[in-house]
């Protein structure tokens, strides 16, 4: 790269030098040069072409001590600290000199793709968009769905190595200023080299770093996002990452769906609940089933008994290992389901389900019950919406079969209050984890295990 | 530490009757069945409800005198160092004793019920472990645990009690006052410490915050009739389901009457399961109660603030449960313990009362 006659035009290149995508170009403009520099890549060059070098090169004569503030761009604006320079060419913005001064102005163009329906997340009312890899996308996401001054953004900087932008979104008024201050403060003393996605913020962020239950939501969906805020919450956008962190979470609002609000009252309530029961039986089923059939014979049904003995007649080996092993072939399918591109993932659940259960079955192998109660317990789990509790509850349910096959119905129930000890000592930013429950908050209860019918306001939160 | 500031009129409630109803349920019926003989013996119940409401008015006066502040702290202020420090160790010691025999009876009981091969000091070693777990995190958690659970409890008593009333005969209920009043009356040695539990107060003042005397007897009140309810509904189906002759028999009556519910075409016929479970849960709730009176007091008298003296205390705990090597030895020292509790809940908050009324010593405001 030749030497200008500008010491901070050489200072600037010495700062990005080895990298050639750096784009430095210089318009003499009255007599004066004016270096325009930028990254060729994720830069948008016709819009700079069009604004700036065009402008440029036209330029007569202007009341305006400076020749860049003439241009007809929205958003220049000066760069007073040198530490901001890297960052705003890092984000594809162009950085135009005049003399001393250096002024930015925003050209990004990142390939991206379009908006479309998340994947993880499916609702069948309401809107479908999700969120993309961009932040400011995102944000204009969420804009669109929730339209109030209110909205307030703080952004950081993240990573030693290489930055990413991270934005931290709450509604003021709405959100416990408390709160706030928690999240900035965690955001703010991340200090890593590098932060791919938004999963790794979550585990930077969280204070129980232990324990099996997330502490932020996540979700790819604006609305979810407008809700959350709406309520008090606070999001956290990543830039590069499709999602969005909401904090605090609560085992409650984890078990919430979108489409909960969408429905009538009644059969929306009802549906929550089935989904609370199911995850209850995801976990305990084939724990109660181990301590049943290994410990208290004398407490199933005469009828029941006969027909369990007649089934696991020939199975050769005890029943807390026949559980363990169907437990882990179906782990190992969900796993091999989600992995595999996804016109082979369904083949991998046919073959798993009913070659393998039914060969298993035949050959005497499992018990015919046995793979009725792990697959139940497994199809219970599907009902967790969010993929973080869902990967809780997968590991309490070993944990449960453990204690069971200890320790029988006992063992269950010490591991349950294990369980819930833990749930009632975990917060999530302050706040308490098993909220409305224990802590019992009355009025929080309108949406907790049912979903209480909206008032005429349309809210509910009183 | 907890981040509990004070209780509200609700926690107060179930805190109570989650420490009070434990042993008392499964074993009360049998030695009340023994003392009274009479079918009105649920009257007894009664009987002691009204005297240690009286005796609890006695400890409500005592902590609204020094609020924020435990029965090591107080006995300390009001009798000094020395003599504080002895009631003190005389305290703890009798929280030892009634959270070793809790435990010991329910392990019996798992032992009896759920578990015949499991060696005692597992099963035993599992409960206080896990209600160490609960404990070492402060009050707050324990007010959590217990409301959390007192709905579960609730309903399966409840269930229970619903399943099972089409099995009673109401003449074995008969005749009331059939031999006067005064055997009734004999059944209060056994039903007054039956409500043990309620001296929980005495740990518990710490959060109590500035709830006004009155509403903590109001509060005292309804736990104890509560609980006095939950009694007598209990003692009134085993009585109505096994008679009175067969109710002196049996070692743990109430899982009996359990077990003799028949509800034929329901998946689970046998519901003792479900009595035990939510029997355990109350065994496990008043344990921890006892458990954290007794860390409360080791670490107030003792004044270390290491956690890991919780361990001790376990250990201690831990031995004093596998000391008596069976089942009748526990229920011979269950009179000795209730000397005990006599002294701890009647005589050491009567007498702090009493001297901090004559040196007319309060920090209320």
């Amino acid at each position: 790269m030749k030497e200008t006659n500008y010491p901070l035009v050489d200072n600037l290149v010495k700062m990005i030098e080895g990298n050639d995508k750096v784009t430095v170009k210089s318009v003499t403009v009255q007599n004066k040069p004016i270096y325009i520099i930028y990254i060729k890549t994720i830069a948008d060059v016709d819009h700079i072409r069009e604004f700036i070098l065009k402008p440029l090169l036209d330029m007569k004569a202007k009341s305006k001590p400076s020749i860049v503030e003439n241009l007809p761009l929205n958003d220049l604006a000066k760069i007073e600290q040198s530490d901001q320079i890297l960052k705003k060419i890092f984000n594809g913005f162009t950085l135009i000199i005049e003399d001393a001064d250096i002024y930015a102005v925003n050209t990004s163009k990142f390939s991206l793709r379009s908006v479309q329906e998340p994947v993880t997340e499916v609702t069948l009312r309401g809107a479908r968009d999700g969120f993309i890899e961009s932040l400011e996308k995102n944000i204009s996401l969420l804009r669109m769905h929730l339209r109030t001054n209110d909205l307030t953004f703080q952004e950081f900087t993240i990573g030693q190595k290489a930055f990413t932008n991270v934005s931290v979104a709450y509604l003021e008024g709405a959100a416990n200023p408390e709160l706030i201050k928690e999240v900035v403060k965690r955001v703010d003393n991340i200090d890593t080299d590098y932060i791919p996605d938004g999963g790794i913020i979550e585990q930077l962020i969280e204070k129980n770093s232990n324990s099996l239950f997330p502490e932020v939501h996540e979700t790819e969906r604006p609305t979810k996002v407008a809700n959350a805020l709406i309520e008090g919450r606070v999001a956290i956008f990543i830039d590069g990452s499709p999602s969005v962190l909401i904090a605090p979470a609560t085992l409650n609002s984890l078990f919430h769906s979108t489409d909960d609000y969408n429905f009538k009252w009644i059969p929306a309530s009802f549906i929550r609940l089935l989904r609370y029961f199911a995850a209850f039986i995801s976990v305990m089923l084939p724990a109660m089933y181990i301590s049943l059939i290994s410990f208290h014979q004398g407490l199933i049904p005469t009828d029941l008994a006969f027909s369990i003995s007649k089934t696991r007649e020939g199975v050769p080996i005890p029943s807390f290992m026949e559980a363990l092993l169907m437990e882990i072939t179906i782990e190992v399918l969900r796993e091999a389901g989600v992995r595999l591109p996804k016109p082979i993932g369904p083949a991998v659940s046919i073959v798993g389900a009913i070659v393998l259960g039914e060969a298993a079955v035949t050959a005497g192998i499992v018990s015919p019950l046995m793979v009725i109660v792990v697959a139940f317990a497994a199809i219970c789990s599907f009902t967790v919406a969010d993929y973080g509790l869902s990967l809780a509850l997968r590991t309490l349910r070993f944990f449960m079969l453990l204690s069971a096959a200890f320790l029988g119905i006992y063992g269950l129930l010490l591991a349950s209050f294990i369980v819930s000890i833990h749930l009632i000592r975990l917060k999530s930013f302050s706040t308490p984890y098993l909220e409305p429950f224990a802590p019992y908050f009355h009025k929080r209860w309108k949406d907790s295990l049912i979903r209480y019918k909206f008032n005429k306001r349309g809210g509910q939160s009183e | 530490m907890s981040d509990l500031k004070q209780l509200s009129g609700l926690q107060l409630i179930v805190v109570f009757i989650s420490a009070m109803i434990g042993v008392g349920i499964i074993i009360m019926p049998r030695s009340l069945a023994d003392a009274v003989d009479a079918p009105d013996l649920w009257l007894s119940i009664i009987w002691g409800f009204l005297l240690i409401g009286l005796f609890s008015m006695i400890i409500v006066q005592l902590v609204s005198r020094y609020p924020g502040q435990t029965f090591f702290e107080i006995s300390t202020i009001i009798t000094g160092k020395y003599i504080g420090f002895l009631l003190n160790v005389c305290y703890i010691l009798y929280t030892l004793i009634v959270s070793a025999y809790i435990l010991r009876v329910t392990s019996g009981i798992i032992k009896n019920h759920l578990l015949d091969t499991t060696p005692l000091s597992v099963v035993i070693g599992g409960f206080l472990i896990v209600s160490t777990y609960l404990i070492t995190n402060g009050a707050g958690d324990i007010v959590r645990f217990f409301q959390l659970y007192f709905p579960v409890m609730m309903f399966m008593f409840i269930a229970l009690c619903l399943l099972s009333l089409k099995d009673v005969d109401i003449n074995n209920l008969r005749p009331v006052f059939g031999e006067g009043i005064m055997p009734t009356f004999q059944g209060i040695k056994i039903t007054f410490f039956s409500f043990l539990g309620f001296e929980f107060l005495l740990i518990f003042s710490k959060v109590l915050g500035k709830r006004s005397p009155n509403k903590l007897r109001a509060g005292m009140w309804i736990s104890l009739g509560l609980t006095a309810i939950i009694y007598i509904v209990f003692h009134a189906l085993s009585l109505g389901i096994l008679g009175l002759e067969e109710l002196k028999q049996i070692t743990f009556p109430t899982v009996e009457m359990a077990k003799s519910i028949e509800f034929q075409g329901f998946f689970f016929e046998r519901f003792e399961i479900l009595f035990l479970v939510g029997w355990l849960i109350t065994a496990f709730t008043s344990f921890s109660a006892y458990y954290y009176a007794m860390w409360t007091g080791v670490r107030q008298t003792f004044r270390t603030k290491s956690k890991l003296f919780v361990w001790m205390v376990a250990a201690f705990i831990f031995g004093a449960a596998l000391y008596p090597t069976g089942m009748t030895e526990v229920f011979q020292y269950s009179r000795l313990i209730n000397y005990a509790s006599a002294i701890a809940i009647i005589l050491f908050p009567a007498l702090l009362l009493l001297i901090s009324l004559i040196r007319r010593q309060s920090y209320a405001k």
